[in-house]
């Protein structure tokens, strides 16, 4: 890749190209290999989770939902993140948000690949199983895109973006699914 | 400019899953002897510890066994058993509340296919003395399950009889540490089923005791 042959303060023409498309490749990469590793992994049916709720998938269920709640926060907090008028703590709150949010979504993810694997019996769990490899792509992609000024200035919505409706999406496909399938509680 | 704090980001997550895979590797997965699925689950009670190599299906993929294979889904909601007897399957699935199925099917080298009413299934591969698979009730989506060959009390229970001119029948789960799951079906309705005794396989109803019938493969569960 032609990452650092990309001229750091380059903020017009094709120069941030290089980087934004390496970005890109990058999270792709990181997709891809999720999935495969999802895949290939043979499931175990279960694996290390979290105490103090019914079940791994309820801890699971509860813990994405905390992440989703912080996912509005990251949408309120990174719609104007650059513009002057937005107050200062807003990029404070946009940055800690969304490392919490990403933290605590790793060990339910891991969950999933390690006891479940990538599976697609019914359109649910495709879905699911698809948003999840996206997800930590649309994340890789992001942080390195963030690493540069100058990128374009859709790259960062755009990837946020990705990054929300993904989460929204295994949120809906795991925890709300179980939540009126199987009930709302802990 | 550069900006350095993303990267920090990215390289906190991926340590994390790094880690955490690691540890499931160390403590799941590095587990001796052939995993044991239930005890992983949130089964409670004693796990399947001493599931003996010699059990009597220890060898599922020849086509002459018999045996019980019994777990849970992968939510520990589901408790799930099936006999199997040669190439035979029979199985029963039921959360003890509203979700059962019935299912009947094959067994082929170490792939088990079953299947029910409405849509219900069963599939799942035999690795040494685990079963790994995905499992669903009529109209409801598929849950990963995994199963181990059981020995006694586990296993398949059913009692049929005709009570008020209903057709009534009753299924049991039974898993290997006796904790059960059971079924009342009597017209279109569905109740709790009454408590089986794993080790008599009877049950006691207006102070009447009766057998269970135990399950074998190649008993028919899902009539046609």
């Amino acid at each position: 890749m032609t990452r650092s042959a990309v001229p750091v303060r380059t903020p017009t023409g094709d120069r941030w190209s290089g980087w934004l498309i390496g970005a890109i490749f990058a999270g792709c990469a990181t997709a891809l290999m999720l999935g495969v590793y999802a895949r290939v992994h043979h499931p175990t049916g279960a694996a290390l989770d979290l105490a103090g709720f019914s079940s791994a998938a309820y801890a699971k269920a509860w813990v994405a939902t905390f992440a989703a709640v912080l996912a509005l926060v990251q949408v309120g907090s990174g719609a104007r993140p650059h513009r002057t008028e937005a107050p200062a703590w807003t990029a404070p709150v946009h940055r800690w948000s969304g490392r919490v949010a990403l933290i605590v979504t790793v060990p339910v993810a891991v969950h999933c690949m390690y006891a479940l694997g990538f599976q697609w019996d019914g359109v649910r769990v495709l879905l699911h199983s698809v948003l999840g490899c996206l997800f930590y792509g649309a994340f890789v992609a992001k942080m390195l895109v963030l690493t540069r000024r100058g990128m374009p200035s859709w790259s960062i919505p755009v990837l946020g973006g990705l990054l929300f409706t993904a989460l929204a999406g295994l949120w809906l496909t795991s925890a709300l699914w179980l939540f009126t399938t199987k009930g709302l509680h802990l | 400019m550069t900006t350095r704090t993303p990267l920090v980001t990215l390289g906190v997550v991926a340590a994390l899953l790094v880690l955490l895979i690691g540890a499931n590797t160390a403590l799941v997965g590095g587990r001796s002897g052939p995993p044991s699925p239930i005890a992983a689950s949130a089964v409670a009670g004693t796990p399947t510890a001493g599931v003996p190599a010699s059990a009597p299906a220890a060898a599922p993929s020849s086509p002459s066994v018999q045996g019980v294979f019994a777990g849970r889904t992968s939510d520990g909601a589901i408790p799930v058993a099936i006999a199997v007897n040669g190439g035979k399957a029979a199985a029963y699935l039921c959360d003890g509340r509203s979700v059962e199925a019935w299912l009947q099917g094959t067994v082929t080298g170490t792939t088990m296919t079953l299947s029910g009413h409405g849509g219900a299934g069963l599939t799942g591969h035999v690795d040494g003395s685990a079963l790994f698979g995905s499992l669903n009730a009529a109209g409801q989506p598929a849950i990963p399950f995994s199963a181990a060959v059981s020995t006694p009390p586990a296993g398949v229970f059913q009692y049929r009889k005709e009570v008020n001119g209903l057709a009534t029948r009753v299924g049991w789960v039974v898993l290997p540490d006796g904790s059960e799951a059971g079924l009342v079906d009597s017209g279109a309705a569905r109740s709790p089923a009454p408590w089986l005794d794993p080790g008599t396989g009877t049950f006691t109803e207006n102070g009447v005791t009766t057998t269970a019938a135990t399950v074998t493969g190649t008993d028919t569960v899902v009539d046609p």
